[in-house]
C-alpha cells in the first residue's frame, strides 16, 4: 500500500461497485465524521454478506477501511495512515439470540451496549462490564477497543467474557470461531485475538458473551479523603482479604485528597457482611456510603463541561501492577510539580487506570514520555487515548516488545494488503 | 528431509544442547513416549529431549527448523486427545524436567511458573496464605501448568473460576524457529494483540512456552458442599436450570448418573444414596453469603423433586461427597473391562434432552453409557462402557463416542470442553466449523510456525502449508508423505 | 490392593488393569528425580506389557529401568484403577534375574549384599570387622587419603550407613508380660536390625510387655525373606517363608508382631507367595493373618501403660512399606500423639521414599542419596527435635543424610520414643551415641560415638 494512496478514479470506481451493493443510501460521502475530513466514503452494510463483500471490493482496490461502531474511540490509539472508507456497523444491531436460560447471547457488533443490556435485563441479567459511553458505544467497539471499567475486578476482562465471535477478513472471508457454550477449547481462541485489536485484524460482525445475573443488592461505599499512600494500603488489604467487591476504584487528582470507591453486590446478607468487614478495614478513615455516580468517573475525564473538568486533556490508560498504584500516584505528583501540570486519575484496584492531564503548551509532549517511561520501567505501558493538537506525533502505544514481529505475521495472514486502518495500531501496524 | 543421515547429525547437535542426559535415543526408552492418556493411537518419537531450560528449548528448536524435524511437547502425558501423540521421523520435547517454580508474588496474586509444575504443586506452594490455583482438572496431582495452557484445562470449579485462560497473565514462548517471544505480562492489558489468549489452547502447535505468569486467588472464607439425590438426569438437570436461574453460581455442579455412581460405589465407598441421579454442589463465599446460597440450593433441589439432600457439615465430609466424583472415570474400570471417555458440551439447558438421545443411541448400539458430567457449564463426560474381547465392540463403541459427538454439535455446543481436539477429534473440527473458520485459524497458526513443525498432525483435519519459506526449497514431510499440497 | 475380577493368568492380566493414565508419576520418587517417562510406574508397566507383546527384550536397558525402580509402593497408593504394581514388579525382577546377564561387578555387588544381609549369623560375625574399620583406625585414615572417593558408590554408601556400633542387646526368647496378659505375640527380629539396631527391638519388647504382651522372640527364625523377593530370587524368598513360619510354629501366638516396615509387608504377603505349596499354603495364610505392625496391634489392644510427657517437637516420616504396602499410617500417628506434651508434626512430600527402600540405597546408591538429601531437607523444614519412623533401613538412610549436613535432631524408632514415654525417660535433641536417648536408658551398657 503506498502512501500515495488510490488514485481518485479507482475511489470513484469503489465507491460505484459499493452503491451497486449496498444501495446508494448507504454509501455517501465520508465528511468530517470524527476523524479527518477527506475524500472516501462512509459505507454501512445491513448484514454479514455486505461487509465481506465491500471489503473484499477495497482489498482489491488497495484501499483502506476503519471500521466504526458508535464513533466513540476513534481517536484512540494512532491515527491510520489514510482513510479511503468507513464501514459502519450500526445497521448491524440486532439482539440475535438471548439464550437466557444458558446465561448466553449473541448479539450483532452494531448494537449498542446499553440496548443490549436493556434488552438482557427482562431476563434479570447483564453482560457484566462497565463501558464508557453505553448509550452509543457498540458491542463491536467495546470489543475492539478491549474498554473495561470497574467491574473488572470481579467479573475479568472482555476477553473472559466474549466466547465467540464471527469475524469479516480483508478479503472477504466470514469467519466463526468460538461457540455459543462458555466451555470451548475447540480451535483457537480467534475472540480474544480481535479483543483490543482495534479493527485492525477484521471487522467483528457478530459476538457471543457469557452473561451474569444481575445482582440482588448492590451498595456502594467511598473511603477516604485521605492520602493516596492510606487510600492505596486500605485497596491492598482489600485485595488480599477473602472479600469479593466487585469493584474498588481510586480516584486521585491534582491538590485533592485521594478517595476509594467500592462496589458490593450480591445478597443482601453477604453485601451487609462485606460492608462491616470493609469499614473495619478502614480503621480511622472514613468510610461512608457513595453516591453511585461515583462509578461514572472514568466518562467525567472526558466531560469538559463536568465541575473542575481539565481542558482539552491527553488522556492515557496506563496498566501497571496492583502494587503499583501508590508509586504512580508519587510519580504524577513528581510530573505535577515538573511540568506544572494538573491531573485527575481513575485507577482500578487491578492495576488498570485512566488519567487525565494537562500542561502548557508542547510540555506535554516530554510529560507524557516522563509518565510513559516510569511506568514502563515497573513493567507496565501507556496507551494514549485522547491528545491535545500539540501532542499529535506522540506514538500511543509505547514500547512493542519483543512480540511485534509476531503480531506483524498475524497481521500479514489475516491482512496482508493492510486494508483495516493501517498504522493505527501497534509497531505502526 | 529427516534422512537416517539427517538425523544422525540432528541428534548430535541436540546433545550438544542438552548434554548426553538430556536426550533418549535407545528403544526402550522412547517407546515409552510413544502415546499420552490415549492410548489408541501410537507412534514413536526418533528421539526424546528433555532441556531444563529456556536456552536448551531454544537450542532444539533451533536445530529442528534447521534440520526441518517436526516436534511435540509433552508435559506429563496425561492428556486425553493425543495432543501429545508424538509425530512420525519427529522429537518428543519433554518438559518434566523445567519444573522450578520461578517467583511467588502474593501482593498482586501472581506465580511465574516453569511449564513442568505439577497443577497441585502451585497450590500447595501458595496454601500457606489462603491462595490456591483455580483450574483444577482431576488430574492435577500429576498434570503439568504447560500441558494445562496447551489445553486450556479446565475443571470441577471452573464454573465459577474460568479456566486456564482466564489465570494465564503472560507467557515466554519459544517459537517454532527457536526464537523467544514474551506475550503479554504481569500488568494487564499489554497493548499488542492478545497473543496469550490465541496461544492458551492452542494444544502445542504455536510453539513452547517456557515461563508461564499465573494469576492465583484467594481462598474463599467459607465452602459448603450440598449432595442431592433424583430420580433421574432428567429431575436433576432441571434443579440444575433453576439454580442457574434464580441467580446463585455455585463454585462447581457436578451430575452423576445411576450407572457412574455404581462405579464410585463400588470403588471408594463415599457413601451415595441409591437413585437415578446424583447432584454435587459446591458453593462458596462470605460466610453469611455461602450459608444463604447453601439453603437455597436445598429448597431449589427439594422444589425440583430431589428424594435426598445431604449439607456437609465438615471439610472432611465434603472431601468424602468429592471422593466418589473423582474416582468417577477410574472406578469405572471396575464395573466394565473397557470404556470410551468422552467429552462433549452443550448449553445446559439442552442437557435432559441430550440425555434422553444418548440413553436411546446407547440402547440401540446395545452398549451401556455411564454419566459423569460438570453441569453447571453442560459439559458431559459420557462414558462408553464395552469389552474389547468381544468382537466388534470397541468399533460399536467408538461409533456411539462419534454420534454422541455429533449430538453436541447439533444442539449448538462444542466437541471439547476440557480434553482438547489432539488427534482424536481433528475430524471432527470439519463438522464443528466450516472451511473459511478452519482457514483463519491456520492462517494465524502460519504466523507463528510457517515451517508446520510444532505438533504438525494435531487439531486441523486437513493440513495448510504457508506458503513460500525463505531460503532453498525443501518438500515438507507432509507434501512428501501426499498427506497436503502447498498453497 | 484387590484387582479386579478377571482371570489372573499371568502378569499379562495385571498389566491389562492399567488404562495409561499417568497418575502414578508424582507419587514416583524416579521420575521426580529424573522426569523420564520409562522411569515412572507408567512407563515400567508399559516395558512389561512391551515384553509380554514380545515387542521388546529384556536388555540391560530394559532391566535398568527396574532396577532404579525403589518397590515403594507409593503409586499403588496413588493408583485409581488398583493395579497391582507390587505384583508386577516381583515378575519384572524374576525376568531380570533370568533374562539379564550383569557386569562382573555388578554380580559381586549382589552376590556380596544378598548372602550378607538375609543371613543374621554373618551378620554377627562381620561385627569385630566393622569395629576394626570404624574404631581402629582404617575409616578415619581411609577419609584422610580420600580413598573411598575411588571406591564404587556402593561402598562408599555402606561406609555412610554405618551404624553406631554400640553393644548389641540381648533378645529373651520370652518375655512375660506386665500386669495382667492381655495376649501372647511372637515378634519378628529382623536381619540387620536384629545385629545393629537391637535396641529398637529391645525397646518394642519392653512396650510390648508394658502393655501386657507376653512376647515370644525365637533366636531361631530366620529373615523374612524380602531382600530376596525383592531381588527376583522367588525360590530363595519361599525357602526362607517357609523357615519362618516354621519357626514360628506350635509357639501358639495370637499375633506375629514386626517393627520393620519392610520385614513386616513381606510376611503379610505370604499367603500369597505359598499359595502353590501344598504343604504351607494353608499354615502360610494363617501366618499372614496374624501378622501386624507393632504400632497396628497396640492400637488394637488399646494403651493400658501410662505415658509420662516427652516435650518435643517431634517429625513423623512415614516408610514406604508402612504408608504404602501396609496401609499403616494412622496408628503410630496415634500412639505418637498419645503422648502428653508431644507435638507431633507432618513432613512436607510425606508420601516420597527416604531412598531406603531394602538394599536400593546400596545398589543405586546416587539416586538414594538424591531422595535422602530431598528427603532430610524436608524433614528439616520443620524444625523438629526428633525424627520418628517405623523402619530400620529409613533410620540408617534419614541419619546418614542428616550428618551429611550436619544436622542435629535424632533419628529413632517410634517405639523408641513410645518406650521413653511409659518409661519416663527423656529424649535427647542432640545426636549422641545412644542415637537421642539419654545414656543408660536406651541400652545396658553404651560406648561413645566415635565416628
Amino acid at each position: 500500500m503506498g502512501a500515495a494512496g488510490p488514485s481518485r478514479m479507482a475511489l470513484a470506481d469503489f465507491e460505484r461497485r459499493c452503491r451497486e451493493v449496498l444501495g446508494s443510501a448507504h454509501c455517501r460521502e465520508r465528511g468530517a465524521l470524527d476523524l479527518e475530513a477527506g475524500p472516501g466514503v462512509l459505507l454501512d452494510p445491513a448484514d454479514e454478506t455486505q461487509v465481506a463483500a465491500v471489503l473484499r471490493l477495497a482489498e482489491e482496490r488497495d484501499l483502506a477501511v476503519v471500521p466504526r461502531g458508535g464513533g466513540t474511540k476513534l481517536e484512540w490509539g494512532n491515527a491510520p495512515q489514510r482513510v479511503d472508507a468507513v464501514l459502519s456497523t450500526a445497521r448491524l444491531s440486532q439482539v440475535l439470540e438471548h439464550a437466557w436460560s444458558d446465561l448466553t447471547v449473541t448479539v450483532e457488533a452494531g448494537c449498542t451496549v446499553e440496548n443490549l443490556q436493556r434488552r438482557l435485563a427482562q431476563h434479570r441479567q447483564r453482560l457484566a462490564v462497565d463501558v464508557l459511553w453505553p448509550r452509543t458505544a457498540t458491542v463491536g467497539g467495546i470489543l475492539s477497543a478491549n474498554d473495561s471499567g470497574a467491574l473488572r475486578l470481579r467479573y475479568g476482562g472482555l476477553r473472559d467474557l466474549v466466547i465467540g465471535a464471527t469475524v469479516v477478513l480483508a478479503d472477504g472471508t466470514v469467519a466463526k470461531s468460538g461457540g455459543k457454550v462458555v466451555k470451548n477449547v475447540a480451535g483457537y481462541d480467534i475472540p480474544k485475538l480481535v479483543t483490543g485489536a482495534f479493527g485492525t485484524l477484521g471487522v467483528i460482525t457478530r459476538a457471543t458473551f457469557r452473561l451474569h445475573p444481575l445482582p440482588h443488592e448492590t451498595r456502594t461505599l467511598t473511603i477516604g479523603p485521605a492520602s493516596a499512600a492510606e487510600i492505596a494500603d486500605i485497596a491492598a488489604r482489600i485485595r488480599a482479604s477473602p472479600l469479593t467487591p466487585s469493584a474498588v476504584q481510586i480516584r486521585l487528582a491534582t491538590g485533592a485528597g485521594a478517595e476509594a470507591d467500592v462496589l458490593l453486590e450480591g445478597t443482601t446478607e453477604g453485601v451487609g457482611e462485606q460492608e462491616e468487614e470493609i469499614s473495619g478495614l478502614c480503621g480511622a478513615i472514613r468510610a461512608a456510603a457513595g453516591p453511585t455516580h461515583a462509578w461514572q468517573a472514568r466518562e467525567r475525564l472526558w466531560d469538559q463541561n463536568a465541575e473542575g473538568a481539565i481542558q482539552d486533556p491527553a488522556i492515557v490508560k496506563i496498566s501497571v501492577l496492583p502494587t503499583d498504584i501508590s508509586i504512580v500516584a508519587s510519580i504524577l505528583g513528581k510530573i505535577e510539580r515538573e511540568y506544572s501540570a494538573t491531573w485527575r486519575a481513575v485507577i482500578q484496584a487491578h492495576g488498570l487506570g485512566l488519567v487525565a492531564v494537562r500542561a502548557e503548551g508542547s510540555r506535554i509532549v516530554p510529560l507524557l514520555a516522563a509518565l510513559r517511561s516510569a511506568v514502563e520501567e515497573r513493567g507496565g505501558s501507556l496507551v494514549i487515548l485522547r491528545r491535545p493538537p500539540e501532542a499529535r506525533g506522540v506514538d500511543a502505544w509505547g514500547a512493542p516488545g519483543d512480540a511485534l514481529p509476531l503480531m506483524r505475521a498475524v497481521k500479514a495472514q489475516l491482512d496482508p494488503r493492510g486494508v483495516l486502518s493501517p498504522g493505527r495500531f501497534v509497531g505502526g501496524i | 528431509m529427516a534422512s537416517a543421515a539427517t538425523f544422525t547429525k540432528a541428534i548430535r547437535s541436540f546433545r550438544s544442547v542438552v548434554g548426553p542426559r538430556g536426550i533418549l535415543t535407545a528403544t526402550e526408552d522412547l517407546r515409552a513416549y510413544e502415546c499420552d492418556g490415549l492410548t489408541n493411537f501410537r507412534a514413536i518419537p526418533r528421539a526424546v529431549l528433555l532441556p531444563r531450560s529456556t536456552a536448551e528449548v531454544q537450542g532444539i528448536l533451533r536445530v529442528c527448523c534447521r534440520e526441518r524435524i517436526p516436534f511435540v511437547a509433552r508435559g506429563a502425558g496425561t492428556g486425553l486427545s493425543g495432543g501429545a501423540l508424538p509425530v512420525a521421523d519427529g522429537i518428543v520435547v519433554s518438559l518434566a524436567r523445567m519444573n522450578r517454580i520461578l517467583e511467588v508474588d502474593f501482593e498482586n496474586a501472581r506465580v511465574v511458573v516453569e511449564p513442568g509444575v505439577v497443577n497441585l504443586d502451585v497450590t500447595g506452594r501458595v496454601a500457606g496464605r489462603d491462595y490456591f490455583y483455580a483450574p483444577d482438572p482431576s488430574s492435577q496431582s500429576v498434570c503439568t501448568i504447560g500441558g494445562n495452557v496447551a489445553e486450556n484445562s479446565g475443571g470441577a470449579h471452573c464454573l465459577r473460576y474460568g479456566f486456564t485462560t482466564t489465570h494465564v497473565l503472560g507467557l515466554e514462548v519459544v517459537l517454532p524457529d527457536g526464537s523467544l517471544a514474551h506475550l503479554g505480562g504481569k500488568a494487564l492489558d499489554r497493548p499488542g494483540y492478545d497473543l496469550t489468549g490465541v496461544f492458551v489452547g492452542s494444544e502445542g502447535t504455536l510453539g513452547i512456552a517456557t515461563k508461564i505468569t499465573l494469576r492465583i486467588v484467594r481462598r474463599p472464607p467459607c465452602t459448603r458442599a450440598i449432595l442431592a439425590a433424583f430420580a433421574s438426569t432428567s429431575h436433576a438437570g432441571a434443579a440444575v436450570s433453576a439454580i442457574i436461574a434464580a441467580g446463585v453460581l455455585p463454585a462447581a455442579i457436578e451430575m452423576m448418573d445411576r450407572l457412574a455412581i455404581e462405579a464410585a460405589e463400588a470403588a471408594v465407598h463415599a457413601g451415595y444414596p441409591d437413585c437415578g441421579a446424583l447432584l454435587l454442589v459446591e458453593v462458596d463465599g462470605p460466610e453469611r453469603e455461602a450459608h444463604a446460597h447453601v439453603a437455597r440450593v436445598a429448597e431449589l433441589c427439594r422444589q425440583q423433586g430431589s428424594v435426598e439432600i445431604r449439607v456437609a457439615q465438615t471439610d472432611d465430609e465434603r472431601a468424602l461427597f468429592w471422593k466418589g466424583r473423582k474416582a468417577a472415570f477410574a472406578s469405572v474400570g471396575r464395573i466394565s473391562p473397557n470404556y470410551i471417555v468422552q467429552d462433549g458440551v452443550i448449553p445446559r439447558t439442552s442437557l435432559p434432552a441430550l440425555l434422553d438421545e444418548i440413553a436411546r443411541l446407547s440402547a440401540e448400539a446395545g452398549l451401556r453409557v455411564a454419566n459423569v458430567f460438570h453441569a453447571g457449564d453442560g459439559n458431559l463426560h459420557p462414558l462408553v462402557l464395552y469389552d474389547a474381547r468381544v468382537p466388534g465392540q470397541l468399533g460399536a463403541a467408538e461409533e456411539l463416542s462419534r454420534r454422541i459427538l455429533l449430538l453436541c454439535i447439533a444442539q449448538g455446543g462444542s466437541i471439547t470442553g476440557e480434553h482438547g481436539v489432539g488427534e482424536e477429534k481433528k475430524e471432527m473440527m470439519a463438522q464443528m466449523f466450516a472451511e473459511p473458520d478452519l482457514d483463519v485459524m491456520q492462517r494465524v497458526r502460519c504466523a507463528f510456525d510457517p515451517l508446520r513443525l510444532a505438533n504438525p498432525t494435531k487439531v486441523f483435519p486437513r493440513p495448510r502449508l504457508c506458503g513460500e519459506a525463505p531460503g532453498e526449497f525443501r518438500p515438507h514431510p507432509l507434501e512428501m508423505a501426499g498427506v497436503a499440497e502447498r498453497f | 490392593m484387590t484387582a479386579p475380577d478377571r482371570p489372573s493368568t499371568g502378569p499379562r492380566a495385571l498389566i491389562d488393569t492399567c488404562v495409561h493414565c499417568g497418575f502414578c508419576l508424582s507419587a514416583c520418587p524416579t521420575y521426580r528425580l529424573w522426569g523420564q517417562e520409562a522411569d515412572s510406574p507408567r512407563g515400567r508397566i508399559f516395558l512389561l506389557k512391551l515384553a509380554d507383546d514380545g515387542e521388546a527384550a529384556i536388555t540391560p536397558r530394559w532391566a535398568h529401568h527396574f532396577d532404579t525402580c525403589l518397590g515403594c509402593m507409593a503409586c499403588m497408593t496413588a493408583c485409581p484403577s488398583g493395579v497391582d504394581y507390587e505384583q508386577l514388579l516381583e515378575f519384572a525382577r524374576g525376568a531380570v534375574a533370568r533374562g539379564v546377564r550383569r557386569s562382573w561387578r555388578e554380580r559381586v555387588v549382589r552376590r556380596v549384599i544378598f548372602s550378607l544381609f538375609p543371613r543374621p549369623d554373618r551378620l554377627r560375625a562381620l561385627r569385630p570387622l566393622l569395629v576394626l574399620y570404624a574404631r581402629g583406625g582404617i575409616r578415619a585414615a581411609a577419609k584422610r587419603m580420600r580413598i573411598l572417593e575411588m571406591l564404587p558408590g556402593t561402598v562408599r554408601a555402606l561406609d555412610a550407613l554405618l551404624p553406631p556400633l554400640t553393644r548389641p542387646v540381648p533378645t529373651p526368647e520370652v518375655t512375660p508380660a506386665k500386669g495382667e496378659r492381655r495376649g501372647r505375640v511372637g515378634l519378628l527380629l529382623g536381619c540387620v536390625q536384629r545385629e545393629y539396631l537391637s535396641e529398637v527391638n529391645a525397646a518394642t519388647i519392653r512396650v510390648l510387655a508394658a502393655e501386657g504382651c507376653e512376647v515370644v522372640a525365637p533366636a531361631r527364625q530366620p529373615c523374612c525373606g524380602a531382600l530376596l523377593l525383592h531381588a527376583g530370587e522367588e525360590e530363595r524368598g519361599r525357602a526362607m517363608a517357609r523357615a519362618m513360619i516354621d519357626a514360628f510354629e506350635g509357639l501358639q501366638v495370637d499375633a506375629v508382631v514386626s517393627n520393620a516396615a519392610g520385614c513386616g509387608s513381606a510376611v503379610k504377603a505370604y499367603a500369597r507367595l505359598l499359595e502353590d505349596d501344598p504343604r504351607y499354603a494353608e499354615r502360610a495364610q494363617r501366618f499372614a493373618a496374624a501378622c501386624r505392625d507393632v504400632t497396628e496391634l497396640l492400637v488394637e489392644l488399646g494403651p493400658r501403660a501410662p505415658r509420662h510427657p516427652i516435650a518435643a517437637r517431634v517429625a513423623y516420616h512415614d516408610a514406604c512399606h508402612l504408608q504404602h504396602a501396609q496401609r499403616v499410617r494412622d496408628q503410630p500417628r496415634a500412639l505418637l500423639g498419645g503422648i502428653p506434651d508431644l507435638d507431633l508434626v507432618e513432613v512436607p512430600d510425606p508420601a516420597i521414599c527416604c531412598g531406603s527402600a531394602g538394599v536400593y540405597n546400596l545398589l543405586q546408591p546416587m539416586a538414594a542419596r538424591l531422595l535422602g538429601d530431598r528427603k532430610a531437607r524436608d524433614v528439616l523444614s520443620v524444625r523438629p527435635d526428633a525424627v520418628a519412623t517405623g523402619n530400620s533401613g529409613c533410620i540408617f538412610q534419614l541419619r546418614a543424610a542428616l550428618d551429611r549436613v550436619r544436622a542435629d535432631p535424632p533419628v529413632l524408632h517410634s517405639i523408641q520414643i513410645l518406650d521413653a514415654s511409659i518409661r519416663g525417660g527423656r529424649l535427647e535433641k542432640r545426636r549422641n551415641a545412644t542415637g537421642g536417648l539419654p545414656r543408660g536408658e536406651a541400652s545396658q551398657e553404651t560406648s561413645p560415638r566415635t565416628y
